[in-house]
């Protein structure tokens, strides 16, 4: 096994959007619309799109609000289907990071948040119980295990199910802008757990509006524009076509 | 079936788990809010209809509790199958699982209430009527086709709940429609025979009279209906799955 041996082929993706003008979708409507066609927009969030992911690096994609970033992740992870084009991979792709917290319930423990998060994430009923004070240490949740979530502050609601899914063992790991959680002391520790991860060779997509973050981590990154790829390549040259064009348009 | 995947057992067992406790929030007063509510039905029933309708029915009470306890588990899982979607719509959008398990799951959570309320049905009638009938080894059979035909049409209508923002309150409206075309709270035979062979032909019908043969007239339902039941909640399943399957993809557009 090569280092630089691609483990997802992003091949020509395409996705469109059909937005109602009519507001939501109802069976009355439907109805109406039998004899009075109603307009519809589409936006393309995905044009053509097609790279390759290396084993062992750390991708980053970024690009301006509505440029199709997440809307990449999604198809990579399987939760939303392309119109064309196909996604290769030799490693089961799941989403752990994106948008974190939203599988928690504000009425549940902290512990049954954490199983419902394992269980979302793919993990057996003993793999969650054998992780559980490993994920309980790292987000430092012990004296609130047994409490309901609605009763932390965010920060700490926010370090459950960062604490999971860090604690997965996945091997290629999709991040949608969070990199880390929580007070300052915090978010240095899960920058640490990220890093070890790099170096542990796990294969990391990741977007961000930070250029910093994606100095600081990535080797590679991906532009994306509307929908179109306007780059991939070394993540310096990559953020100085994307400040050009981004500043001048 | 994916369910049956390990990964995915744990998380069918989970979202039910979850699913119950924010329903019944986990305690004994919570499940006895749950219960509040066909105890309620039964009371305004009871002393609405017991003058007029006890007249031609022996044991009203349980027959009347019966026909709640049977139609709110219908009513009950079906809606609650119907809007899972949109109640875990966020799960959706940010988790890649075989979506049958949310509506399996949300039939499950209903069916754990449904069990409990009926092992209090059979303590009353112990109690009350102290007779304890072999003809009561029919009822899980019944309640297998009563499931097998919930499943069967939660996974129509659970797509169709994603897809089209309305579709609760028609379900509301065909459901509050249902509560008089099923005999809840009165026997089939006051209705008028043309009107009835119309109603004979909905399987819950046939659901709620087997159910009163064998719990409270010691009567064994004909095999014949009982299997007919079970083969047909069978069929319904099986194209309901594969119809769900075929829109999997979709529901996750439906709800973003």
């Amino acid at each position: 096994m090569t280092p630089l041996e691609p483990v997802i082929r992003v091949k020509n993706i395409c996705k469109t959007y059909t937005l109602s003008t009519g507001g939501d979708k109802t069976v009355l409507l439907s109805l109406t619309n039998l004899f009075r066609p109603e307009e519809k927009r589409t936006v393309e969030a995905l044009k053509n799109v097609s790279f390759d992911v290396l084993r062992g690096e750390v991708l980053g994609i970024l690009g301006p609000n509505g440029a199709g970033k997440t809307t990449l992740l999604m198809v990579m992870a399987g939760i939303l289907p392309q119109d064309s084009g196909e996604i290769e991979s030799s490693t089961k792709i799941m989403s752990p990071f994106l948008r974190i917290g939203s599988a928690l319930h504000a009425e549940l423990t902290v512990e049954d948040n954490i199983r419902l998060c394992g269980a979302l994430m793919g993990l057996s009923r003993k793999e969650v119980g054998d992780r559980m004070v490993k994920i309980i240490d790292f987000g430092e949740l012990w004296p609130y295990r047994y409490t309901k979530l609605a009763e932390l502050s965010s920060g700490f609601q926010s370090r459950v199910a960062f604490s999971t899914a860090l604690h997965t063992e996945l091997d290629t790991i999709l991040v949608d802008e969070t990199l880390s959680v929580g007070d300052m002391r915090f978010r240095n520790k899960c920058m640490d757990a990220f890093t070890r991860l790099i170096t542990d060779g796990k294969t990391i997509v990741l977007t961000s509006h930070s250029m910093a973050d994606l100095q600081a981590i990535c080797k590679r990154c991906l532009y994306l524009s509307n929908g179109e790829m306007r780059a991939v390549g070394p993540t310096q040259e990559v953020i100085d076509q994307f400040t050009r064009e981004y500043m001048n348009s | 079936m994916r369910i049956l995947n390990r990964p995915y057992w744990n998380l069918f067992w989970e979202m039910t788990r979850t699913g119950f406790k924010l329903r019944d929030q986990g305690t004994f007063l919570g499940f006895f809010w749950t219960l509040l509510h066909p105890a309620i039905m039964f009371v305004i029933l009871h002393q609405l209809f017991t003058k007029w309708v006890g007249k031609f029915v022996s044991d009203y009470p349980f027959y009347l509790l019966i026909g709640i306890v049977q139609w709110n588990f219908f009513s009950g899982a079906t809606s609650n199958a119907l809007t899972c979607f949109e109640r875990k719509a966020t799960l959706v959008k940010n988790f890649n699982f075989p979506k049958e398990i949310a509506v399996l799951s949300s039939v499950a959570v209903v069916f754990m209430s449904y069990i409990l309320e009926v092992a209090i049905l059979m303590l009353f009638l112990l109690v009350m009527t102290h007779d304890l009938s072999w003809s009561w080894a029919y009822f899980p059979f019944l309640i297998a086709a009563q499931t097998l035909w919930i499943l069967g049409l939660s996974f129509f209508l659970a797509v169709l709940g994603a897809e089209y923002r309305d579709m609760s309150r028609i379900w509301t409206i065909l459901m509050n429609a249902g509560f008089f075309m099923v005999p809840i709270f009165y026997p089939l035979n006051l209705i008028a025979e043309r009107k009835r062979s119309w109603l004979l032909l909905n399987p819950f019908v046939h659901i709620m009279d087997g159910s009163r043969d064998c719990l409270l007239r010691a009567k064994w339902p004909p095999l014949s209906s009982g299997l007919f039941l079970i083969l047909t909640g069978l069929v319904l399943t099986w194209y309901g799955i594969r119809w769900f399957r075929a829109r999997e993809k979709s529901i996750v557009e439906f709800v973003l």
